[in-house]
């Protein structure tokens, strides 16, 4: 990759970066910074316009996160401040705070809004060690719902399921309200993956399942979208310098397994050795099929499962243009 | 084919090359140093395509390390990059071989539906349109190498497009005559002669120009004997079976004084056997064909010993005669002794040619994997090529590892390759072998690359569509999704390719985003239009609102046209009808006609096709009509008017909004209203 295929451009932030966010069509992107901003940009091929900087933070702010385009423009932070702001644009004044979340007492690390089909909910992840749920419901206010002793030292990542559960597509009725899947998985201080799904019974969510193999903490989590593959995957990754691929099979369901408990998730380690630092972030592309991994090195190598179901290395960017 | 064979791609794929960023986001060399400074990457991938936001993060945030307040120049940047491109000099190569593709799936597709209906010989009737297509492939590839090779700037890039061009057009023909040309009726099925087309069209050699320098540089026959590229050449063109060439050039040659009188001869000799090679015919059994082929061969193997007594006899004499020598060697080499062609080949596409053609000229394709074994055997594989790989595993008929190295080559090649094997049925092997279909796996992969680029979405999305399966049309539905769409051209074809496909999800969701836009931008008619499509009475009511409260603002009556155009497209909503009676009752209103403006308001009321808000104004609007000097309401009209009126004041929805019933219902123009029937009554009644 050169320059030329590259759009490169000055953030105007006065401090260190901590995340940056494409919207669902890739035309704007919001960064973060731990000078207490957010920062928007509209972004169309080769070029870039800075559109605005949103200023109600009062520490570092870890993450954004672009709500679904049918809510309008909307966008989510949470802050080393402990809060989690819902930013709403009004076309013509820009954007505006709609929703202080301020239940946490400690910096949020991490937000990740539902699947659409699911409503405008967002789930947040905090070093208190809980988790919330933030919903708009249908009386047109928010609602918050805690989630106390999530991951007792501290939640680093959260990510949610698939709604559609893997080989599910072509059976009738799947994307119905009733049959959707309504999960999530969160990373945290306890080395621990736990996943999360909702009961009906007890109207919160409630973990199902335990996932241990990391020895340091989980720095993220990520499923992969679902195109209609007949597994569910989950990609985590650790300061114990790995990454795991966690399939479920869905022959036996996602909702439950033989004895009507969970299926069982298969654990595949991505490289045959470990990555040689902390790995910080795993993503998957929009069609589930290229999974990118930053590493402590500096290094963001893509992944992609091959034609014999292993995973290889495609490609890599690195600190220099070193080729690998 | 083994799984060992697949796992040694594994390994070669992960020392291949990667995709880099140039300049790179840390200084060369300051990986420790940045990494020490609580810096590291962040990235998210791009929703379209294979790429992603870069940029410098900080690990942890600045409480939690240090007050000194320490910034780099790379904390403000980041990067929008694309893993994948397409450059521009590829674009008409994809649309011309994109047109092919979806001709060929056509053809498949009419070709099983005649299979279906009329129980037709689908595979031959098949089989020779699809080598029509494979040609129309071939013909892409070559166009793009001759448009390479005519650029005004010869840049590295340019040369190694022609490389890739033409090594993909050398494995595609090559798997055209394995299994398309010798599959097809009425034609000689042996692949030698396709073989040597096939060896003599990629590899060419010698070259005409080669040939041409010879000829140009030596006018007479002792020039052309003194001419020391002379016997290479002439050796080049009996491996290559370039008899007839050899037979000229050797005539040439023959009356040379620089010849000894025994050169000369048999010169002349090899000149009138390689004129008499036979030559196969679709009309000639192989029977007949190999009796006179042992007969030609046999005239050989008797030249080649006369010419080897004469050359034994020389031995021990001081005066080699080498013309006599090069001479055995071609014979030699014509009479297919392995060890002569081996010897003068220098790839091994040279020998495996001369071994078909000399050797076993009948020879079909269940022949390739033996021969190519005992060919390649003296080469040292590890320095071949990915094309050399590719070649040598579609002559070993070992498909799916042919395919891994095709996608090595260009990820094009491949996604087209498995597409038309699986046309010819011989995609079964790589399915067994493989654990996800590769036919599926490679167009996916195509498709995505040309997503993002703003002219080939619509080619990505049918490589995605085309995939049959329900992973293209969920990848398909999501990308299509995310078009960015910033013309009512671009909706148009971004709607066009939801119904090619039938993805109603996403076209729903596409007029929702629709229309939403057009409501934003103030076109009320055509987000009316959109919102129709998915049946959005909630946003259709909206709109219908919005233009009803601009009219109470403004007191101006503008939105007719907007409901003219969305009416006559037949689409049919209470508000709108509404908001179309009220432009009615206002354009008789202004024309005079006070009755029939009169009959329009009440019809509107009693209908209840009006919003509860509206009804105040409604009824206010009755007021200049029941106090005019026409009456027209009689007193059944009235009666219904004050019933519309009483209702009003009982309905509970305006009455829970205490705000909107005081800002509505102006009890002082109620009372008003009230005068006016009770007046209007009157009247009526009189004129009774």
């Amino acid at each position: 990759m050169t320059s030329s295929e590259t759009l490169q451009f000055d953030t105007q932030h006065e401090d260190m970066i901590h995340d940056a966010q494409l919207d669902y069509y890739g035309k704007r992107l919001a960064t973060c910074s731990s000078d207490g901003t957010i920062h928007l940009f509209d972004v169309n091929g080769k070029q870039q316009k800075f559109l605005e900087a949103l200023k109600e933070h009062s520490g570092p702010v870890w993450q954004v996160a672009w709500a679904h385009p049918k809510y309008g423009s909307v966008l989510a932070s949470c802050s080393y401040d402990g809060t989690v702001l819902i930013w709403k644009e009004t076309p013509g004044s820009g954007f505006s705070v709609i929703k202080k979340h301020d239940k946490h007492q400690a910096s949020v690390n991490a937000i990740a809004w539902a699947p659409h089909e699911l409503g405008p909910v967002l789930l947040c992840g905090s070093s208190d060690g809980k988790i919330s749920l933030l919903t708009f419901t249908e009386e047109g206010v928010w609602d918050a719902q805690m989630i106390r002793g999530a991951h007792a030292t501290g939640v680093n990542a959260v990510s949610w399921a698939p709604v559609i559960a893997a080989g599910a597509l072509n059976q009738p009725g799947a994307s119905q309200k009733t049959n959707l899947v309504r999960q999530f998985a969160s990373g945290g201080c306890d080395n621990n993956v736990k996943i999360w799904a909702y009961s009906e019974d007890n109207k919160t969510y409630e973990v199902i399942q335990t996932l241990e193999a990391h020895r340091d903490w989980v720095r993220d989590v990520a499923y992969a979208p679902n195109i209609g593959l007949p597994r569910t995957y989950l990609a985590t990754c650790s300061q114990d310098k790995n990454v795991y691929i966690w399939t479920q099979d869905a022959t036996t369901g996602q909702n439950s397994g033989a004895q009507g408990g969970p299926a069982e998730w298969t654990r595949c380690q991505l490289s045959a050795t470990p990555f040689p630092d902390v790995v910080w972030r795993v993503s998957w592309s929009m069609s589930g099929n290229v999974l990118a991994v930053s590493c402590g090195d500096n290094k963001i190598t893509l992944w992609k499962e091959n034609l014999k179901g292993e995973w290889e290395r495609i490609s890599e960017v690195n600190e220099n243009g070193q080729r690998a | 084919m083994s799984r060992k064979k697949v796992d040694r791609f594994v390994i070669m794929r992960e020392k291949e090359a990667a995709t880099h960023l140039s300049p790179g986001l840390f200084p060369a060399g300051t990986q420790n140093e940045w990494t020490a400074q609580n810096r590291t990457l962040t990235f998210t991938a791009h929703p379209l395509n294979n790429g992603c936001a870069l940029a410098v993060a900080g690990k942890e945030p600045r409480e939690r390390i240090s007050k000194e307040k320490r910034v780099f120049e790379q904390d403000e940047k980041v990067y929008i990059c694309r893993m994948e491109s397409v450059p521009d000099e590829r674009l008409p190569f994809i649309y011309d071989s994109h047109a092919v593709f979806m001709s060929l799936q056509n053809i498949m597709k009419a070709a099983a539906l005649d299979f279906e209906d009329t129980g037709t010989e689908r595979f031959s009737v098949s089989i020779n349109n699809i080598l029509q297509m494979s040609t129309l492939y071939r013909e892409a590839m070559l166009r793009q190498v001759r448009v390479l090779q005519e650029a005004e700037r010869q840049t590295e890039f340019i040369s190694m497009e022609i490389d890739v061009f033409q090594s993909m057009h050398a494995v595609w023909h090559l798997l055209e005559i394995i299994y398309l040309t010798t599959n097809t009726h009425g034609l000689n099925s042996s692949i030698v002669p396709h073989f040597m087309g096939w060896l003599n069209f990629n590899f060419p050699a010698p070259l005409a120009e080669e040939g041409q320098k010879i000829v140009d540089s030596s006018s007479t026959a002792d020039a052309l004997a003194a001419n020391a590229d002379l016997w290479p050449y002439l050796k080049k063109l009996a491996l290559r079976g370039h008899v007839s060439i050899l037979a000229n050039m050797l005539e040439r040659l023959a009356p040379s004084k620089l010849l000894s009188a025994a050169a000369a001869r048999w010169a002349r000799d090899i000149a009138r056997v390689s004129r008499d090679m036979p030559l196969g015919s679709d009309e000639e059994t192989a029977g007949s064909f190999n009796a006179r082929w042992r007969q030609w061969n046999a005239e050989l193997q008797n030249v080649a010993t006369a010419i080897r007594n004469l050359i034994s006899e020389d031995e021990g004499s001081t005066s080699n005669d080498a013309a006599l020598e090069s001479l055995y060697n071609i014979v030699d080499v014509m009479r297919g002794d392995v060890d002569a062609i081996s010897i003068q080949g220098q790839i091994w596409q040279d020998i495996m040619g001369a071994v078909l053609l000399y050797n076993e000229p009948t020879a079909q394709v269940d022949r390739l994997p033996a021969l190519v074994g005992v060919v390649v055997e003296q080469f040292q594989t590890s320095e071949f090529s990915v094309l050399d790989n590719a070649l040598v595993a579609l002559l070993n008929h070992d498909l799916p590892e042919f395919l891994v190295y095709c996608n090595q080559i260009e990820s094009w090649l491949s996604a087209h390759l498995a597409d038309i094997m699986d046309h010819i049925s011989i995609l079964g092997i790589c399915r067994r072998v493989f654990a996800v279909d590769p036919r599926e796996y490679y167009l996916l992969a195509l498709g995505e690359t040309y997503l993002s680029h703003e002219n080939l979405w619509r080619v990505g999305l049918d490589y995605l569509g085309m995939t049959n399966t329900s992973a293209g049309v969920l990848v398909m539905e999501e990308c299509v999704m995310r078009v960015p769409i910033e013309s009512d051209r671009k909706a148009e074809q971004v709607l066009r390719m939801c119904d090619k496909y039938r993805l109603k999800r996403a076209k729903d969701r596409i007029h929702r985003q629709l229309g939403r836009q057009k409501w934003q931008r103030g076109r009320f008619g055509a987000a009316i239009r959109h919102f129709a499509y998915v049946n959005d009475q909630g946003s259709i009511g909206q709109i219908c609102d919005q233009l009803w409260n601009e009219y109470l603002e403004s007191g101006k009556l503008k939105y007719g046209p907007v409901i003219d155009g969305v009416v006559a497209s037949g689409l049919r909503h209470e508000r709108l009808q509404f908001l179309t009676r009220y432009r009615d009752f206002h354009v008789c209103y202004n024309a005079g006609d006070f009755v029939e403006s009169g009959k329009i308001l009440l019809s509107i009321l009693l209908s209840e096709i009006a919003p509860p808000y509206a009804i105040p104004d409604l009824l206010v609007d009755t007021i200049p009509l029941l106090e005019g000097d026409t009456l027209v309401f009689s007193s059944e009209d009235t009666f219904e008017l004050l019933r519309c009126a009483e209702s009003l004041l009982r309905n509970p929805v305006l009455l829970s909004s205490a705000d909107t019933a005081s800002e509505n219902i102006d009890k002082s123009e109620l009372s008003i209203f009230n005068v006016a029937c009770a007046r209007n009554l009157a009247r009526s009644f009189v004129a009774m």
